[in-house]
């Protein structure tokens, strides 16, 4: 049993949960907490309430943890502007001891809910704020502490094959796992994952290490739950990072996926960074439909990226593959299946 | 709300691709061969290492001699 101790009250309680957000973080001993504002990135304490229905978690394993009532966990204050699930936010001064939030994703991120779309979420539910987790030398807890950086290694000059997408949901891992395999098919045995925007999902990046990966980031790795909100300062510094790490990791192809649609995110901070590191990138597209598909295709010229391949639900059947393919000039397949059928 | 979804995504074709259509992405994403790129042994848990052994200037296979010796030091 751990104790927690609240600024000298000590209180018995189980603390065993912790979510994925905060999976770099060391175990903990102890939880000794205090009482003040959650930060964006600060190891938290959160307490479902007594007559809640229970939720799922990504645990900081990986796997879906069951947060049962008046269960205690770790979390992070956090924001999300999924064009899929869920919007929320960290409230200005951020989140007050006792106060009332919601869990904004499987990984842990809480905060204010600003709106959701009516898909089932398993991890949307309100929790109390408790305080943040202090460390040994009596310090806040925090991501950033944890963040992962290359120490000036160079930048080994691998391939890389870059998925974006129309938005959530249209099959940007699965294309990223067709492109990883299609890798190793060619020989290719050292190739490395990021998830470079959007919100932290372990299972996702462990797909890609089960996919054969080396190693997979997201960032969660460079210090924050999410890369949200859009249009955030300072988000060169934690991208650079990202690239920094990546690309200096022995490998001989990179495989980057940029979470969420290509607006949102800090998507197109992202893409900036990585038009400096190198000229010739593979672009992947994945997108919903052949309008979207052609949409995404005139933005990405603006911004001077060009589309090899186009992939997702807009080439799930013959007539929309070859819609797609007649309006973008781009060939597009299907990753999802294999041979189509007759 | 309430009630417990333990499936999160179903992501990455669960493994549903064919050599045909991987041979696909191959040719339209004009993949390459990886022979000779890899700077470094990778690191990680998923790297494929190849085992060779020199004795003189003759790679020869691992003898079950040299596997004995291999797990007396570990």
């Amino acid at each position: 049993m751990t104790i927690i101790e609240f600024e000298g009250a000590f209180e018995s309680k189980l603390v065993h949960k912790k979510a994925s957000a905060l999976r770099r973080i060391p175990s903990l001993d102890a939880v000794r907490c205090v009482e003040t504002a959650g930060l964006e990135g600060s190891v938290c304490l959160f307490e479902l309430a007594d007559e809640a229905a229970p939720i799922v978690l990504e645990s900081a394993s990986g796997r879906a943890m069951a947060l049962a009532p008046g269960d205690l966990f770790l979390g992070t204050p956090g924001y999300r502007e999924s064009t899929r699930w869920v919007v929320g936010c960290v409230p200005s001064g951020g989140l007050r001891p006792g106060g009332s939030y919601w869990v904004l994703a499987e990984s842990g991120v809480v905060g204010d809910l600003l709106g959701d779309s009516p898909l089932e979420k398993g991890h949307l539910a309100q929790v109390t704020y408790r305080g943040a987790v202090l460390s040994d030398d009596g310090q806040i807890l925090d991501l950033r502490r944890f963040a992962m950086s290359s120490d000036g290694e160079a930048d080994r000059g691998a391939h890389i094959f870059l998925i974006i997408g129309t938005s959530a949901e249209v099959g940007k891992t699965t294309a990223g796992i067709a492109v990883l395999r299609a890798l190793r098919r060619k020989g290719h045995t050292a190739v490395t994952a990021l998830k470079a925007t959007g919100t932290s999902s372990l299972t996702e990046i462990l797909r890609y290490q089960d996919f054969g990966a080396v190693q997979a980031f997201d960032c969660v790795d460079f210090g924050l739950p999410t890369t949200y909100p859009s249009g955030r300062d300072g988000m060169d510094a934690i991208f650079n990072s990202a690239l920094d790490v990546t690309l200096s990791n022995a490998s001989d192809a990179v495989v980057i996926e940029c979470g969420g649609d290509i607006l949102g995110g800090n998507v197109p901070i992202f893409l900036e960074c990585l038009k400096r590191r190198r000229t010739e990138v593979k672009t992947i597209l994945a997108a919903a439909d052949a309008l979207g598909a052609f949409g995404a295709k005139q933005l990405l010229k603006e911004m001077g990226i060009s589309i090899s391949m186009i992939t997702g639900p807009c080439t799930d059947t013959p007539t929309l593959r070859e819609r797609t393919e007649a309006l973008c000039g781009i060939p597009a397949l299907n990753m999802s299946r294999g041979t189509a059928p007759v | 709300m309430g009630g417990l979804v333990t499936a999160h995504y179903i992501i990455g074709s669960n493994g549903e691709l064919t050599r045909e259509k991987l041979d696909k992405i191959i040719e339209v994403l004009d993949l390459r061969d990886a022979a000779g790129k890899l700077l470094q042994p990778p690191v990680g848990d998923n790297c494929n290492y190849q085992l060779v052994l020199e004795k003189g200037r003759q790679p020869v296979p691992p003898t079950k001699a040299d596997k004995s010796k291999d797990n007396e030091s570990s």
